[in-house]
């Protein structure tokens, strides 16, 4: 598999505000190839959020570069950065971060409608098959506030692959959610990156991490570890055993 | 602590406290200049009448007079403090030259009366409001033409008759309470003695006289006029009163004060709307808080108050700034009055006046605040502790759905679908947008009206090419009927039609004979729109101008009682017009005419398609002499010249004020609704909208609101409008006014402008979004 996303000798340091003058990414280098389902774990203000707003254009890094399809985005302007962030990234937050004002099937059309690049009638279509597979195809016209955070986190993630991105960004998508809809999330994420999506989230939780094939480990501010979880990846039933391999890493690391 | 308080809420709202330091400053700034105008003009005025001695009634003639009669009567008649017979030479337009490089006719309309200086009472007074004395070859020349023509002192002016020229050198400019205005169309030029005997003596010009009464009890006003009007005494020509002057010298600098005074008003509202807006938003943010200061005991009223004195604080430090800025703005408002009437020293009271105006525009905003600070009651401590915000009420509705909308692209659709669903928060920015387009559109499409051809409908005269005026005096009989054989024989006249203006005896309801000035012709021929009925068809019927039917108390169909040719018959109105010419007191009908009744002829001429007016103008000009000729647009320059330019000043003022407005409300509307909005746009800017994409969306939702608010804006200057205007224009005879709107300026022109200045200002006002980042958002 050819390489997506690779961040070089990636620093972000904050000149004001909260953490003025603090560096929360010190020379981070990743790779991250097509199709891969990676997780970044470590504790709260390790960096990981920075880091996977750095990586998809969100917030400027400091020194480094950041390149996605051989690119080096830290040279795009603003407007090729939304572009990129439009049709090749998808994003999905840990709060439900959904316009108020739009049903939820307007909030997954948004960004389609934006981009332009098919019909109408396809986006809408394309729409109604993400909500089916992920079952909440009876609430296409609700309201954001008529629903569960579940089914909201639902949308969000049918949002996120409305543009057929290369690559999904999850920011703790389970974080908000109870164990049994946090299950039922990585399973979609699953499927998804079964299909061809490459996928890159962010989790405190073991359990959500277990379902990923490559854990990364974070350490204030840098990338300190790594475990390879594919050798479990196509045995069934072996979700136990996933999970204490990572347990025991962890545990290896301190955390 | 409060003080520290208030310091770091300054600092955290820093745009919304300027602005809404800026609207009440402006506020107060406003009212204190309007109240202080109108205190400088009584108080001024009635200097200059005190110095000038005005008298309480005159009566001008064209003709000669008999002084040892009147004197005799004035003598035996208890009334008469002091009177005097005034002698004026009339020198013709065409014969007047005035400044150095001008040409002889440059005078216009006005007619130019050479005085001496009076010895008793009306006294023509100069620059520093002292009696006008000037010396041999000097002359003391009206400042009506200082600011017309811009004549200086050590200019000249030339009497240049057959037979007979006179050279002055300007010494000084005149201040008269009796001719100071431009709206009347006589002014005098002070001579020495001498020079006005050599002029006297020479033959040029007609001589009139003005019969001037002061009287021992001013109140007494209509029984002398009475006894007057009974006696046998010089008549051929106006009777004007004191109030009537006063009322014409308060004209122009009245209706200034009371625009600035509205405007003040409208702004005022807007800074309470935007402070209403600001307290709401405040209460918003501090919910919590609030609900925590309620929960540990502290009470409504205690809260409210440390809110309040932020208001307080903000409210005098903006109507102090508005005060001290209304003394430096003073000159500027009081050009005029300085110029024509001159300052006097004010009292106490008319000091305070200014201070009163700013201090009651700060008594008003408290009071308001205190108004909306009462929703602290409404707060539950529960409640807000446990929600932690006053929340927008219900949510907001899912439609319009995007996925229905074919049309507009998605940025314009948000925008749209924001103001569908926030309505409320959009109802400010709505109302001060209606506001500031009322604001602009009145005055300029008031200031097209006066300027417009049709606004002769408003001055009692019929629209035509030309016009030509000729005073009644010596061959003017002769000079009339060689004036229409021209005409007769004129190919490139299409028709004319001749008034003569005569002085009739009106029977009062009481029996009582009052003079009353009727105009006597033909009255079909050139249009003229009624307020109510029509034109006087036969000769049973009479038409009267709108200030005669308001003091005469009478309507279409009243009977009217005239003595003609010594008896009485009675006309029944046949409609009423307006007019703002003659003090607004004229009248028309279809009456035999006797010569000595006649004050002046006035002969309205239409041109055939094709031929050339001024040419036509300039030509009647030199053979009609001592006619005057003029085109209606010179006609109406020249007598509201002056009301022009001061509504030129006003229509600036207002366009200013209303961008003024617009730009703030905008600036500090977007920020606003950015900072609340920063959540939303955040998740857009996430899956990727570009800054462009929310810079549309938010620039639309201004643009859309300010459109709504032109249209609303726009029609309600198209019907209110002209009903603020014809209150204001009521009292100089005209009463219903309808705008004559240029389209291109109030549809394109003036809309343009408000909406690039609100585009602008949106555009620069949504900086912020760029600091807008999903990574700040964790805890949305």
């Amino acid at each position: 598999m050819g390489v997506l996303l690779e961040a070089k000798e990636l620093s972000k340091s904050y000149a004001s505000g909260p953490n003025d003058g603090q560096q929360v990414l010190k020379k981070v280098n990743l790779q991250i190839r097509k199709g891969e389902f990676i997780a970044v774990m470590g504790p709260s203000g390790s960096g990981k959020s920075t880091l996977l707003f750095n990586l998809s254009g969100m917030d400027r890094a400091s020194s480094g570069s950041v390149t996605f399809g051989g690119e080096d985005i830290c040279s795009f302007s603003e407007k090729r950065l939304s572009d990129l962030r439009l049709t090749k990234m998808g994003f999905i937050f840990q709060h439900i971060h959904l316009l108020k004002n739009l049903s939820l099937f307007d909030n997954i059309v948004l960004s389609a409608y934006l981009a332009k690049r098919s019909s109408r009638k396809s986006i809408n279509e394309r729409a109604l098959e993400y909500m089916r597979k992920s079952g909440i195809d009876e609430l296409a016209g609700k309201s954001i506030t008529q629903v569960s955070g579940g089914q909201l986190q639902r949308v969000a993630i049918c949002r996120a692959l409305i543009n057929q991105p290369e690559i999904v960004f999850g920011d703790e998508p389970t974080g908000a959610l109870n164990s049994k809809s946090a299950g039922e999330i990585m399973d979609l994420l699953a499927d998804i990156n079964e299909a061809g999506t490459t996928i890159l989230l962010v989790t405190h939780d073991v359990k959500v991490a277990a379902k990923t094939e490559r854990v990364l480990f974070m350490l204030d501010g840098s990338l300190v570890a790594e475990r390879n979880l594919g050798k479990y990846r196509k045995e069934k039933g072996d979700v136990k055993a996933r999970e204490e391999d990572l347990a025991g890493w962890l545990s290896n690391l301190g955390l | 602590m409060l003080m520290r308080m208030l310091r770091r809420d300054w600092l955290r709202n820093k745009s919304i406290s300027a602005a809404l330091l800026v609207f009440i400053s402006l506020s107060a700034l406003l009212a204190s200049s309007g109240a202080n105008m109108i205190a400088e003009l009584s108080s001024s005025l009635g200097a200059l009448f005190a110095k000038s001695g005005v008298p309480h009634y005159v009566q001008m003639h064209a003709g000669e007079i008999d002084r040892a009669a009147i004197d005799r009567w004035a003598q035996g008649n208890e009334l008469v403090r002091r009177h005097q017979a005034a002698e004026m030479i009339k020198v013709e337009d065409a014969h007047l030259v005035l400044g150095d490089g001008a040409a002889p006719g440059s005078g216009g309309i006005m007619d130019h009366y050479f005085v001496k200086q009076n010895r008793t009472f009306d006294l023509l007074l100069d620059l520093d409001s002292q009696p006008v004395q000037v010396k041999r070859g000097e002359i003391a020349v009206p400042v009506y033409y200082k600011q017309r023509d811009g004549l200086e002192i050590g200019d000249k002016i030339r009497i240049a008759a057959p037979g007979f020229a006179m050279e002055f050198r300007i010494a000084d400019f005149v201040r008269d309470a009796q001719m100071n205005p431009s709206i009347i169309h006589s002014k005098r030029f002070v001579v020495r003695d001498a020079d006005f005997a050599r002029l006297s003596g020479s033959g040029t010009g007609e001589r009139e006289y003005l019969l001037e009464f002061q009287l021992t009890d001013p109140g007494k006003l209509g029984e002398f006029r009475t006894a007057y009007e009974a006696s046998n005494l010089p008549k051929l020509g106006p009777a004007i009163d004191h109030t009537l002057f006063r009322t014409l010298n308060a004209l122009t600098d009245g209706l200034l004060a009371a625009v600035i005074l509205l405007v003040s008003f409208l702004i005022g509202t807007i800074a309470l709307l935007c402070l209403r807006f600001t307290i709401l938003a405040a209460i918003e943010e501090d919910y919590r808080e609030i609900g925590v200061m309620k929960a540990i005991g502290i009470s409504s009223k205690h809260i409210r108050k440390l809110y309040l004195a932020k208001y307080v604080l903000t409210a005098a430090v903006a109507s102090v700034i508005g005060y001290a800025a209304s003394l430096l703005l003073h000159p500027l408002f009081t050009r005029n009055i300085m110029l024509y009437i001159g300052t006097a020293p004010k009292g106490l009271v008319l000091q305070l006046v200014p201070v009163a105006a700013a201090a009651f525009t700060f008594a008003i905003v408290i009071a308001f605040c205190m108004l909306t600070l009462r929703r602290f009651d409404r707060i539950s401590a529960v409640e807000a502790l446990r929600s932690g915000a006053a929340g927008e009420g219900r949510p907001p509705g899912t439609k319009p759905a995007l996925h229905r909308n074919r049309t507009l692209s998605v940025p314009v659709f948000l925008a749209v679908k924001d103001i569908v669903s926030r309505f409320k928060m959009y109802r400010m920015l709505l109302l001060v947008f209606i506001i500031s387009s009322f604001i602009m559109l009145v005055p300029v499409n008031f200031f097209h009206t006066v300027q417009s051809p049709g606004f002769n409908n408003y001055m009692g005269i019929e629209r035509s090419d030309l016009r030509i005026d000729l005073q009644h005096a010596g061959s003017a009989g002769d000079d009339y009927r060689s004036i229409v054989a021209q005409l007769e024989n004129d190919n490139d006249v299409e028709k004319y039609a001749a008034v003569l203006v005569s002085s009739f005896k009106m029977v009062g309801d009481d029996g009582t004979l009052e003079n009353m000035t009727v105009e006597v012709g033909d009255f079909a021929a050139f249009p003229l729109e009624y307020m109510q009925g029509s034109a006087p068809s036969r000769a049973d019927e009479i038409a009267l101008s709108y200030l005669n039917g308001k003091e005469m108390e009478k309507k279409v169909g009243d009977p009217v009682r005239l003595i003609v040719d010594g008896r009485e018959i009675t006309l029944k109105v046949s409609g009423i017009y307006q007019d703002v010419t003659n003090g607004g007191r004229t009248a028309k009908a279809a009456l035999p005419v006797r010569p000595d009744t006649v004050l002046r002829y006035e002969i309205a001429v239409d041109l055939k398609p094709g031929a050339d007016v001024a040419d036509k103008r300039d030509r009647y000009a030199q053979a009609m002499h001592p006619a005057k000729v003029t085109d209606l647009a010179g006609y109406m320059a020249q007598t509201f010249g002056n009301t022009l330019e001061q509504l030129k000043l006003v229509t600036r003022v207002a366009t200013v004020v209303a961008l003024l407005v617009s730009a703030l409300i905008t600036a500090l509307f977007v920020k606003m609704a950015v900072a609340k909005d920063a959540g939303q746009i955040a998740i857009m800017k996430s899956i990727g909208f570009s800054m462009l994409h929310v810079r549309i969306q938010y620039v639309t939702k201004a643009l859309l609101v300010l459109v709504a608010g032109i249209a609303v804006g726009t029609v309600l200057s198209n019907t209110a409008g002209p009903s603020a205007a014809g209150v204001a224009m009521s009292f100089m005879g005209a009463a219903r006014i309808t705008f004559v709107i240029d389209p291109l300026q109030a549809y394109v022109l003036y809309p343009a402008l408000l909406l690039a200045a609100v585009t602008v200002t949106a555009l620069v006002s949504l900086a912020s979004i760029r600091k807008v980042k999903m990574s700040e958002m964790n805890a949305t």
